[in-house]
């Protein structure tokens, strides 16, 4: 496991360095800089402005001095906002981003297990057809259609939450609802069909036979084997859940850090591109690492050595 | 995300369906007391430094929260006194003296003084500060030479051709200038300067006998005989100058002792606009920002003016939206969208309905450039034959439909008191005839056209429209092709396209700034078509006595740019904006300024039928 675990580990960093590196000459190559404007800027200006930055350099130069600064945990100015590190940048944003998705995973697996573990253990009654039909239904509405019509109702209508906005809990539910509930309707897809497939195996037969209620079948013996399609899924869907979505964020007015990502491609702020580029991906490494290590408690058939 | 906000629109309209009989969109009372203000400002600033921004989410902080030698008055835009309660110009208009109000302080109490704007303007202009509007103050003498950092030449005593041999000998000499405050000596301007150039040019003055440096800020022409009296002298006379330093943030002062507290700390003096070091000098100050959420400001307590505020407190939103601000300023989370919030094109017709709706003018211009490089496009009458084929009417009723004015000439009517010119309109028969004299009869042998836009849906919409117009009218096949923001400015920029959107937005309510655009000198003209005459034509109008006069004149200097075409006009931008029915003194005016110190908050407004329609006058609460 330590031996696993270790190599594990040091396999993130060559990934790192690939993602880094390709983003990298991605974002100089790309026509357009960041102090490119509307309103023409005096060339001697614009020259300085790229100097301060080091823009005037050669792209290894600046590829080698983003590297160092980059290993000691800086990761650099924002191009386009005064004064602010990309460091603050990611820390000011990134809590409503994980408040949001954190709502969003607990709704998705509160809601997505629960409808999956009904339609299971009543196979092709009306509980299977309603609990299938919202899972089909979550997943073909995207979160920029259900984002809006949770306004109009909850917000607008009933005024039981803020329309958009940040600061209490109240903020938090309709845009964690908009992002999660696509999620609830893969996952409950997702439990219905690993618990029907641990249903019909022989340890389940025998614990039966063995007379253990049923209650105690389904919670003790299926659910641990049913959830591991679950769990599988867990890790690309906290990746996407915790790098928040540029299109909630905006529809709800979330101040995280969803939307710089693309927002800061398209100023070309350099500097918070690739910081972004960084924190994500070693977010998601670390995540999907996460999930591997959590497949070998659940399943014994795995075992890391 | 834009097929997000079509389907919020949808949905929205939708609703907006249920509650047609419904005069006012949304609340009509505040969600807190009368002496709050709620609003967005559709995003985070880039800078909020007076010298160094140049994004209009920060101007309007700037606006705010500094003020300038003068300060526009809410609703005519006229100067009326600021910081400084008098002012005075020499008999050659290039000098201007400004007496400053006794007592001015900043908001931390130091004292402001004349020093205070001559530092500020001169940082402007230091290379070093890297302000992106420093140009703005080439008005100012020697502003260029210090800026550009212009070899200054002292002590010369022999013959002035010696001096340009030597330079030339250096290096591409741009100009050599004599100083315009009448000190002697000159300033030399290399074409493509660079340090090692300015080096070997100095050496060389050095040679002929002469002192040579690199342009100091003691060269420019702002001076302060004592801390009431700043006195400022121009390169040239500059009829509006008044009118620029009124409403152009870049010319309202910075705290020197803030920056330069935090510099002495070691610390990043950018860092001297976050609320814990914030100082300003307007009627209010900063006392919280989160980042990309809001931002909080409360009275500024040693404001020259501050008996008039009525709002303690004004909470300005950082949304992105338009279409989330609007919900927000329905569910009465928000009092006014604010000046960067536009209404979504889906709602204007629905919006222009309601009693809180207002729809005043703006300053921009909406045109598409032409490369008069372009083999197909180098012939005016070809120009002018796609300007006749356009029909801009058409356009603004049933494409963009947010109301704007159809253009046929670059500036619009009334801005400082300039008549539109006429121009040419809509003429089919015509365009086919100038198309044919040019020797394209039918649109045959004209090489193909290319219309480039950002990508928007509003320009792909405009660009489909005048694509089948002109394919219509004159036969021609053109394509259109949309491209990522930067990548479009940086193809406008190295002439790399034939037809190409854009438009200018005044800087200053006065006519010269678009003019100024199309100077054969300007970075903003994408057109690459230079004309000597036209410079002519514009700087004879600004050496005009009389004001009438130099309006007369930069007619003439307009119908001269319209003849050579290097734009097509397609519309005048109006403003449509909502705001609460208890919102008081927010005043319609050409540059959507709408200073917080005039508002007052009176919740009762509604219920009384006191609602004020942004003219002056009140909304008629009629049934």
């Amino acid at each position: 496991m330590r031996r696993f675990l270790l190599r594990r580990v040091l396999s993130l960093i060559p990934t790192m360095l690939v993602i880094v590196t390709i983003a990298f000459v991605l974002v100089r190559v790309a026509p357009g800089g960041p102090f490119d404007s509307e309103k023409a800027i005096p060339p001697e200006v614009k020259a300085d402005l790229e100097k301060k930055y080091g823009l005037d350099q050669s792209i290894p130069v600046q590829y080698l001095s983003f590297l160092k600064n980059a290993i000691r945990g800086d990761l650099g100015i924002s191009m386009k906002y005064q004064g602010r590190t990309v460091n603050e940048i990611i820390a000011d944003g990134f809590p409503a981003t994980l408040a949001v998705g954190s709502f969003a995973l607990i709704w998705a697996l509160l809601i997505g297990i629960s409808a999956g573990v009904i339609g299971a253990v009543r196979q092709n009654t009306a509980w299977d057809y309603g609990a299938m039909g919202f899972a089909m239904l979550g997943i073909s509405i995207p979160s920029f259609v259900l984002g809006p019509l949770l306004v109009l109702v909850f917000a607008l209508t009933f005024f039981w939450f803020p329309p958009a906005g940040w600061g209490t809990w109240r903020h938090l539910v309709l845009p964690g609802v908009a992002l999660g509930t696509v999620y609830a309707a893969y996952v409950a897809r997702l439990t219905r069909g690993g618990l029907l497939e641990i249903v019909r195996q022989d340890f389940v037969r025998t614990a039966r036979a063995k007379g253990l209620s049923e209650r105690i079948v389904i919670w003790r013996h299926v659910l641990k084997g049913g959830l591991l399609p679950v769990v599988s899924f867990l890790g690309p869907m906290i990746a996407a859940l915790f790098t928040g979505s540029v299109v909630v964020e905006k529809i709800f007015a979330t101040p995280g850090t969803g939307s710089y990502f693309v927002d800061s491609a398209l100023n070309r702020d350099l500097t918070l591109t690739m910081g972004m580029v960084v924190f994500y991906s070693a977010f998601l490494l670390l995540a999907n690492l996460a999930v591997d290590i959590a497949y070998g408690f659940l399943d014994p058939r795995v075992r890391h050595e | 995300m834009r097929r997000s906000l079509v389907a919020l629109a949808a949905i929205a309209a939708l609703s907006s369906a249920c509650d047609r009989n419904d005069a006012w969109y949304g609340t009509t009372t505040p969600r807190h007391g009368a002496n709050e203000l709620w609003l967005n400002n559709g995003g985070e600033p880039e800078w909020f430094d007076p010298g160094k921004c140049s994004d209009a989410v920060g101007g309007v902080v700037i606006n705010q929260a500094f003020e300038g030698l003068v300060v526009p008055d809410p609703a005519s835009l006229v100067p009326t006194p600021g910081m400084a309660v008098k002012w005075e110009t020499s008999a050659d208009k290039r000098t201007w003296t400004f007496h400053l109000r006794e007592n001015t302080k900043w908001s931390d109490g130091t004292p402001l003084t004349s020093a205070d704007f001559a530092w500020s303007w001169a940082r402007v202009l230091d290379p070093k500060t890297l302000a992106k509007y420093a140009d703005q103050l080439y008005d100012i003498a020697n502003g260029d030479a210090y800026h550009q950092r212009a070899i200054h030449v002292t002590a010369y005593n022999r013959e002035a051709s010696a001096l340009a041999d030597a330079m030339a000998a250096v290096a591409k000499v741009d100009k050599i200038k004599p100083d315009p405050l009448g000190k002697g000596g000159v300033f030399v301007f290399f074409a493509e300067p660079s340090d090692e150039i300015r080096t070997k040019a100095m050496a060389a003055a050095k040679a002929l006998g002469a002192t040579a440096a690199v342009t100091g800020p003691d060269a420019l022409g702002l001076s302060t005989p004592d801390e009431r009296t700043f006195v400022v002298t121009l390169e040239v006379p500059v009829p509006y100058f008044l009118i620029k330093i009124n409403t152009q943030y870049t010319f309202y002062p910075a705290p020197k002792h803030v920056i330069q507290r935090l510099e002495a700390s070691g610390k990043s003096s950018d860092l001297w606009t976050r609320p814990e070091n914030f100082v300003s000098n307007g009627a209010f100050v900063l006392k919280e920002h989160r980042f990309r959420h809001y931002m909080i400001f409360e009275p500024n307590p040693h404001y020259w003016d501050r008996a008039s505020i009525t709002l303690d407190r004004v909470k300005l939103l950082e949304i992105e939206s338009y279409v989330t601000a609007l919900q927000m300023y329905k569910a009465g989370e928000l009092d006014y969208i604010g000046e960067n919030t536009s209404l979504p094109s889906e709602y204007s017709v629905f919006l222009r309905r309601k009693k809180d709706h207002r729809f005043t003018g703006f300053t921009t211009t909406y045109w598409y450039w032409f490369n008069t490089n372009d083999p197909a496009l180098k012939d005016k009458r070809v120009r002018h034959a796609l300007n006749l084929a356009t029909d801009k009417q058409r356009i603004v009723d049933a494409v963009t439909k947010q109301f704007q004015i159809p253009a046929s000439s670059y500036i619009q009517e009334g801005i400082a008191g300039y008549k539109k010119i006429p121009g040419e309109t809509f003429d089919p028969e015509k365009a086919r005839t100038l198309l044919a004299e040019a020797g394209y009869p039918g649109g045959k042998g004209l090489p193909p056209v290319t219309i480039s836009y950002n990508t928007s849906e509003t320009h792909k919409a405009i660009a489909e429209a005048i694509q089948e117009m002109w394919r219509k009218e004159l036969g021609i096949d053109a394509q259109i092709r949309n491209e990522e923001w930067k990548v479009f400015l940086k193809n406008l920029e190295q002439g790399n396209f034939q037809v190409g959107r854009l438009g200018w937005t005044a800087d200053y309510p006065d006519p010269y700034t678009f003019f100024s655009v199309f100077l054969s000198t300007s970075n903003n003209n994408h057109s690459d078509w230079k004309d000597r005459k036209f410079d002519e034509l514009v700087d004879f109008a600004n050496a005009a006595e009389d004001p009438e006069e130099r309006l007369v004149r930069l007619a003439k200097a307009e119908e001269y740019l319209l003849d050579a075409m290097p734009a097509m006009p397609i519309y005048f931008y109006t403003r449509s904006y909502v705001v609460k029915p208890y919102v008081k003194g927010l005043r319609n005016n050409f540059q959507d300024r709408h200073p917080w110190k005039a508002i007052h908050i009176d919740p009762d407004a509604f219920a009384k039928g006191e609602v004020e329609d942004g003219n002056g006058g009140f909304v008629d609460m009629g049934k």
